[in-house]
């Protein structure tokens, strides 16, 4: 009689294992939503009209339209645009890892021949490099029509903070995700990576990030069916640290 | 207490920024401007650009400086252009040379920065503005060892403090004049910092600058600064020529309160 061959059962080990990714690394809001949010409260902050959030590829040398907030019609011809970090105030952002301001050019060197504001032309730009570990990961910008509005000295600091806030929290979601398909054993096709992580993956994952997933997963993989010897696991790994801090080796967290 | 500053006012009660910029266009004096480029097409910079070199980062550590005439200087960002205008707008008459480390060709890493200054000082460049600055640990080295040299061979290197976060590189370094921005309206107005490693404060809030293609506006930052002070010492070097940072120093604690 031949033998029935019987589905493949998902080990505790393995659902364990799912289970702790999610409840770790699980985001109840969305990208967007984040994003959304983050650029809400720094253009309020800034009492702005207009904000966008742009990330830096860094492999192709280029800053990505994320997310934009003031005119509907901007917003969606922006989302998705790509322009070199090589040009524009953005740019220059991004290159230096300075916060710039900008103004409406003229052409005269007389105050009276400065070009006016207007919905067509703002008079105000501020663009802060989010970053991270004095990393650029990307640039938030403020921008601003009303007649006469300058971004303060005092202004640009609270941005600066307030994009290096922003840039942790971006970062911290590429992480998680990264880490989170290293456990569940890199599942996710490629074509459903959110363009976030995406952009982001260009900047790469801390390497101490990327050992830690993969020792995890490893283990869950080891264990597969064999709950007897995830303690065995264990215990070699917090061997490896145990020599690993002897060696004076220093883990991120 | 009588500071280096008013032992210098005590020799010579003349030296004050008005006698100065009565008697001073910093004719003679080459400044080297370390940016993105100086646009010397645009009617406020056309023929004060008298040499320039573009530094290209070709990969794998390959750090080369390109001459290429003053005339033909160009801009990416107009950063640099904003710097240059502020200088000649104090001290009309100095001679332009554009060092271009930031923008396309090169990344504006810490390794161009680097390339770039050290290109000015074997040009034995006399008066150096850089209004820029790295945080990077890993360039410390190399730029202390080139501030130093600067320092010995009587170069002048006034840079500007990072806007947000640490200080920055070379703005640490007792070798160079560092500069942080104030909200000052007049362009002569000058702040010391006797406690401080960023020394002089200088107008550095909405700022009339240069900008591409022919025109201007208004920026604000700590890079707009320092291109008051190189100005500043562009005068005196237009008097002084061999005076070195020690004096210049000495001489700009004098000149603080001004406004």
């Amino acid at each position: 009689m031949g033998k029935c061959k019987q589905p493949k059962e998902p080990a505790p080990s393995e659902i364990l294992a799912s289970l702790a990714a999610y409840l770790s690394f699980g985001n109840t809001l969305e990208d967007d939503d984040l994003l959304r949010l983050s650029l809400e409260i720094g253009v309020g902050m800034m009492n702005a009209d207009e904000g966008s959030l742009l990330l830096l590829d860094r492999v192709k040398e280029e800053l990505e339209f994320m997310m934009t907030l003031g005119s509907k019609e901007s917003g969606k011809e922006l989302k998705g645009q790509r322009f070199s970090i090589h040009h524009g105030i953005t740019g220059l952002a991004a290159s230096t890892g300075e916060p710039q301001t900008g103004s409406p050019s003229y052409h005269g060197i007389k105050q009276p021949d400065r070009a006016e504001g207007s919905r067509r032309e703002p008079t105000a730009v501020l663009a802060a490099p989010m970053l991270v570990d004095d990393e650029v990961v990307g640039v938030i910008t403020a921008v601003s029509f009303q007649e006469g509005k300058t971004f303060s000295s005092g202004d640009v600091r609270l941005y600066c903070k307030f994009a290096n806030l922003c840039g942790n929290v971006i970062r911290q979601r590429l992480r998680e995700a990264t880490v989170r398909n290293i456990l569940l054993g890199d599942t996710v096709p490629e074509g459903a990576i959110p363009e976030i992580q995406r952009v982001l993956a260009s900047q790469g994952l801390v390497p101490s990030d990327r050992a830690i997933a993969e020792i995890a997963a490893n283990l869950g993989r080891l264990s597969s069916g064999r709950d007897d010897v995830l303690p065995i696991c264990s215990a070699l790994v917090n061997n490896i640290v145990l020599l690993a801090k002897e060696l004076g080796w220093k883990a991120k967290s | 207490m009588i500071t280096a500053g008013t032992e210098l006012r005590i020799i010579n009660p003349a030296l004050t920024i008005d006698w100065l910029t009565a008697n001073s266009t910093g004719k003679g004096v080459q400044v080297a401007v370390i940016d993105s480029g100086i646009d010397a097409s645009h009617p406020a910079l056309r023929g004060k650009v008298k040499r320039a070199c573009v530094v290209h980062d070709r990969g794998e550590g390959r750090i080369e400086c390109e001459d290429i005439p003053g005339e033909e200087s160009y801009d990416s960002f107009g950063h640099g252009s904003g710097v240059a205008g502020i200088i000649t707008d104090i001290a009309r008459d100095v001679e332009l040379v554009s060092v271009k480390m930031l923008g396309e060709n090169n990344t504006g890493s810490g390794a161009a920065l680097i390339a770039g200054l050290r290109w000015a000082l074997d040009q034995k460049i006399k008066l150096i503005n850089m209004s820029l600055a790295t945080s990077k640990k890993k360039f410390v080295p190399d730029l202390m060892e080139l501030c130093d040299q600067a320092y010995v061979q009587d170069a002048i290197l006034v840079v500007s403090k990072r806007n947000f976060g640490d200080l920055g590189y070379p703005a640490m370094f007792s070798s160079v004049i560092s500069v942080d921005a104030e909200a000052f309206e007049n362009k002569f107005g000058i702040t010391h910092y006797p406690k401080s490693m960023i020394e002089y404060g200088a107008r550095g809030e909405n700022v009339e600058v240069v900008q591409l293609n022919g025109s201007y506006g208004l920026s604000s930052g700590t890079s707009f600064a320092a291109p008051h002070v190189t100005g500043i010492v562009a005068l005196l070097l237009g008097i002084f020529p061999e005076i070195g940072t020690y004096q210049v120093k000495s001489i700009l604690d004098s000149f603080a309160g001004y406004r």
